[in-house]
């Protein structure tokens, strides 16, 4: 997992002399809860989040329209290579204790990477590991239940076979009993003819 | 797995009437990105660092003048300490918010449940489901193919 699938290209951006009005209205407007700060050369120096308008801004009642991004932004910035694995990056979020790294491409900005945004990805990740057990247990269950199909297919087969030959046996029982029952009726008719014999003259 | 076992406990509140300034030095001082505001023990809402900076300085709200009631939301998001912390997920994503003070039965605030309370939570869970895994592979093989005849079949 590299840095560059997870980060965001789009960064919103204030010079150093933006005043703590300027960025708040950048924060409101693009829905975003830091800004970077560029030099003249659109190099990235600092950044400013929400919250330092807060604790160093109002908190310390400056005046809006007269403090400074310079004045307000974090230093030195977080950084990362967008080639970095994104181990490394979450690595230095723990460390610095911040939850957005700048990246860079070449020293230029890049893009923002935040803690939210890998929440997010590593949801949807979870999201896809879970539809596959899921996918995993329903066809092992369908396995199963193919399996106990097949098992009562066979103890079925293996019944009507026992019955039919059961019947079979029957039949072939009945048969033989019939055959030798007139067996012996036909041996008993020719025996009793053959003992009254011809008859001699009366 | 009720909220009320696993929300922070120690939380750090505001009156309703106090002021954005005040609420902001609050949040320097204290370290805190949020406080709920509270009327008498009953939470009203939660004001964030980033309420007050958009509210004063894009807004234009006076910070001296300004009560936090008068920053927050309306209707107040509240979630009893009874409710599993399933629905607590469930309805930070439903509001899409990511703190919610947790009331007793009279509605008396007792603690707020955060999501990374909730990731933290789920991290837990999920280590101890790795591990569960790594102890399963042989050793070795962790990351290997299943032998033939083992894995799930796939269709």
């Amino acid at each position: 997992m590299r840095t560059r699938d997870y980060y965001q290209t789009e960064v919103v951006t204030a010079p150093l002399d933006a005043t703590a009005t300027d960025l708040a209205e950048r924060m409101g407007d693009y829905a975003v809860g830091s800004v970077v700060i560029v030099d003249a050369q659109r190099r990235p120096v600092g950044i400013v989040t929400d919250r330092d308008l807060t604790c160093r801004a109002i908190a310390r009642e400056a005046v809006p329209g007269q403090v400074r991004a310079a004045d307000l932004m974090s230093q030195p910035l977080v950084t990362a290579n967008a080639d970095e694995p994104v181990e490394r990056i979450v690595e230095r979020m723990r460390t610095a204790a911040v939850r957005r790294v700048v990246v860079l491409r070449d020293g230029r900005l890049a893009g923002l990477v935040s803690l939210d945004d890998l929440v997010v990805e590593l949801g949807r990740e979870l999201d896809d590991l879970g539809e596959a057990a899921r996918r995993a247990v329903q066809t092992s269950r369908r396995r199963g239940e193919r399996e106990r199909r097949r098992a009562e297919f066979e103890e079925t087969i293996a019944e009507l076979r026992a019955s039919v030959e059961r019947v079979g046996r029957d039949v072939v029982d009945f048969v033989t009993r019939e055959y030798e029952a007139l067996r012996d009726r036909v041996k008993r008719t020719s025996g009793s003819s053959g003992e009254q014999g011809p008859k001699s003259g009366s | 797995m009720p909220v009320g076992d696993y929300c922070q406990r120690d939380v750090r509140t505001i009156d309703a009437t106090d002021t954005l300034r005040s609420a902001a030095k609050r949040m320097a001082e204290e370290g805190v990105g949020s406080l709920v505001v509270l009327q008498g023990r009953q939470p009203r809402g939660i004001l964030t660092d980033r309420d007050v900076a958009l509210r004063v300085l894009r807004e234009g709200l006076d910070p001296d003048a300004t009560p936090v009631l008068d920053a927050i939301g309306g209707d107040p998001i509240v979630i009893h300490e009874t409710t599993p912390l399933r629905a607590a997920a469930a309805l930070m994503r439903r509001c899409a918010i990511r703190r919610v003070p947790v009331v007793d039965a009279r509605e008396s605030l007792v603690g707020v449940i955060t999501s990374d309370d909730l990731l933290r939570l789920i991290a837990a869970e999920l280590s101890g489901i790795a591990g569960a895994v790594a102890a399963q592979a042989p050793a070795g093989t962790a990351g290997a193919a299943p032998e033939p005849g083992t894995g799930p079949e796939v269709e």
